[in-house]
């Protein structure tokens, strides 16, 4: 029985033995926490050589006041320095005390939107809503839709609503300005509801390795003209420098539509899906690992030039009125 | 599903058998129990994960004269966090599972003993999700092994008290020579809705262990109730480290067929 016993404890330590075979785990110390950082991003970060950054350089400069005895403040500091020089607003690290990150992609330039202009004088009160898009007609037959989330979906049959009450319109603005981003996949549905010819419309790859040059799994994306409901006619696609990622490529998709012109302002960029990952002390983070580019293949990371660009006069503001919303309504008519 | 549930019991307990060998014959099993889940995967942190599941399994044990084969699945369902971090939450859910057959051949056998080689198929699921990631949230490893698969079976005769104790004992082996991998790419979880990495793999790159421990106690009707402990550990060492160990410990009522 004795013999058994001991035979019976060998057998189940045998199955104890994983933590010795498994690969050691990071320390937790503000130098193992930062190189941690700063090596994920040196092996995965997808927009280095496009923006011309000096990782190694950046990397030694803010590692330099750090110790083991720093403070988490400190730590935070130093990496928020390290990753703001990635000018890149799907990077983010999130302490319990902060959240890094760098919005002056839209902080440096004018918002060139007002929502309380919008909705009382443009949408007005009787503005119809489906999902997450308002929609209304405004004076001359012109169709006017505001998205202003690509995180609020629509239904499939919302959008046959919405694009067979427009079917009489003389022309359709497409405002998406402060749209910050959300599902690319309500970007592409919505795109496919006005693209007029087929053809490519994105090209994506991703980090594919750690070295600089290891990109590949390159993908093309193809838009056809929906089957259903859709608005072909000329269309005015309105954007400022909020219209980040999901809306940043929405403007990329309909890039190369002549019967679309993007009115208004650069959008703000965000050209590269962002993934999480965590540090040794738990803090979590945020960066891109793929890149986009137009067909021509011009990068979308730093935003989509308009064909006409303009700003809102302050003095528009003063009379109600939106300066884009009355240009794209002069173009149209 | 009381009177089925009240059904089982009485045919699990009723039916009056007897065999010579406790492993003799065809037995289809079922369990309930926990599995304690260790992992550590480069798409999600550095750190090692650790944390608790509730598993049922079902299998088919078959054993006539020198051969004996086994087929065996579970699954489990549980929260982890990282090990090292005392004051963080549980942040991953995972669902795993195992599907496991072996074929093996009785190459020795004395009075109480006997040892078995063969071959098996070992194949290990796992799906994670990270409760704090919005953007990348879905990892897995799915490791679809084959290879090397031996048992020890010990009959022996106890008694206590005057009474002999039906008990017997099964430790089985699996080592796993070469694997077909699913698993994230590099960096995105897909690639054109496929997984980022599939690939065959021989043992070196990967690594994958199973030992399973049985403690059998054998009714008089022939049915049996099976403690069983299970390690998994498997391991793969590319681009993107995963090491997943999963031990789960199980109460198996196997009814005779």
């Amino acid at each position: 029985m004795r013999r058994f016993i001991l035979l019976t404890l060998i057998l189940l330590t045998l199955g104890a033995c994983e933590k010795a075979l498994m690969r050691e785990e990071a320390s937790n110390n503000p130098l193992a926490n930062y190189d941690e950082l700063w090596q994920r991003l040196n092996d995965r970060y997808a927009y280095f050589q496009i923006k011309n950054i000096n990782w190694d350089s950046l990397g030694t400069v803010y590692r330099a006041p750090l110790s083991l005895q720093s403070s988490d403040e400190e730590l935070f500091s130093a990496m928020d320095s390290l990753l703001y020089a990635l000018r890149d607003g799907h990077v983010n690290l999130i302490a319990p005390f902060d959240i890094n990150r760098n919005w002056e992609w839209y902080l440096n330039s004018p918002q060139n939107f007002n929502w309380e202009i919008v909705e009382r004088n443009y949408l007005g009160r009787d503005h119809k809503i489906a999902g997450g898009i308002r929609y209304v007609y405004l004076p001359d037959s012109i169709a006017y839709l505001y998205y202003g989330s690509f995180s609020s979906s629509f239904s499939t049959a919302q959008l046959d609503y919405i694009f067979n009450y427009f079917k009489d319109a003389k022309g359709l603005i497409v405002d998406v300005r402060n749209n910050g981003g959300g599902s690319l996949n309500n970007a592409f549905r919505l795109a496919e509801r006005l693209v007029k010819t087929a053809g490519p419309v994105l090209v994506t790859d991703q980090k594919t390795g750690p070295k600089p040059q290891d990109f590949g799994n390159d993908l093309q994306y193809n838009l056809s003209p929906s089957s259903r409901a859709n608005f072909t006619k000329n269309t005015i696609l309105l954007t400022n420098r909020s219209c980040y990622s999901a809306t940043n490529t929405f403007a990329a998709l309909l890039k190369s539509q002549a019967h679309i012109i993007q009115l208004g302002d650069t959008t703000g960029g965000g050209g590269g899906l962002p993934v999480d990952y965590e540090l040794p002390n738990g803090w979590n983070y945020r960066f891109s690992s793929t890149r986009s580019f137009l067909p021509t293949g011009e990068n979308i990371e730093m935003g989509v030039l308009p064909e006409f660009a303009l700003n809102i006069d302050s003095n528009d503001y003063r009379l109600g009125r939106d300066g884009f919303i009355e240009a794209a309504l002069l173009a149209l008519n | 599903m009381k009177k089925v549930f009240l059904a089982l019991i009485l045919a699990f307990f009723g039916l009056k058998l007897s065999a010579q060998n406790v492993f003799e014959g065809e037995f289809l099993l079922f369990g309930l129990g926990g599995q304690m889940e260790n992992f550590q995967d480069d798409l999600v942190s550095p750190l090692n994960y650790q944390g608790y599941s509730g598993a049922a399994g079902v299998g088919w044990h078959s054993q006539h004269g020198p051969w004996q084969s086994n087929l065996e699945g579970h699954i489990a369902i549980g929260l982890q966090g990282p090990a090292s971090l005392t004051k963080a939450p549980n942040q991953t859910t995972s669902i795993t599972g195992s599907v496991n057959y072996s074929l093996r051949y009785r190459l020795i056998e004395s009075n109480k003993h006997a040892f078995f080689l063969g071959l098996s198929s070992a194949n290990l699921i796992g799906y994670r999700e990270h409760n704090l990631y919005s953007n990348s949230a879905l990892s897995f490893s799915n490791f679809i092994s084959y290879g090397l698969s031996a048992a020890w079976q010990y009959r022996p005769n106890w008694t206590i008290w005057n009474t002999d104790l039906p008990l017997a004992w099964q430790t089985e082996f699996n080592l796993p020579l070469a694997s077909y991998l699913i698993m994230p790419g590099y960096t995105r979880q897909f690639f054109n809705d496929e997984s980022g990495l599939r690939k065959h793999s021989l043992i070196g790159e990967f690594y994958h262990f199973e030992f399973r421990h049985n403690l059998v106690y054998s009714l008089k009707n022939g049915n049996q109730i099976r403690l069983s402990y299970h390690w998994n550990y498997a391991e793969y060492k590319g681009l993107n480290y995963i090491a997943q160990a999963q031990h789960y410990l199980m109460v198996h009522l196997m009814f005779k067929l």
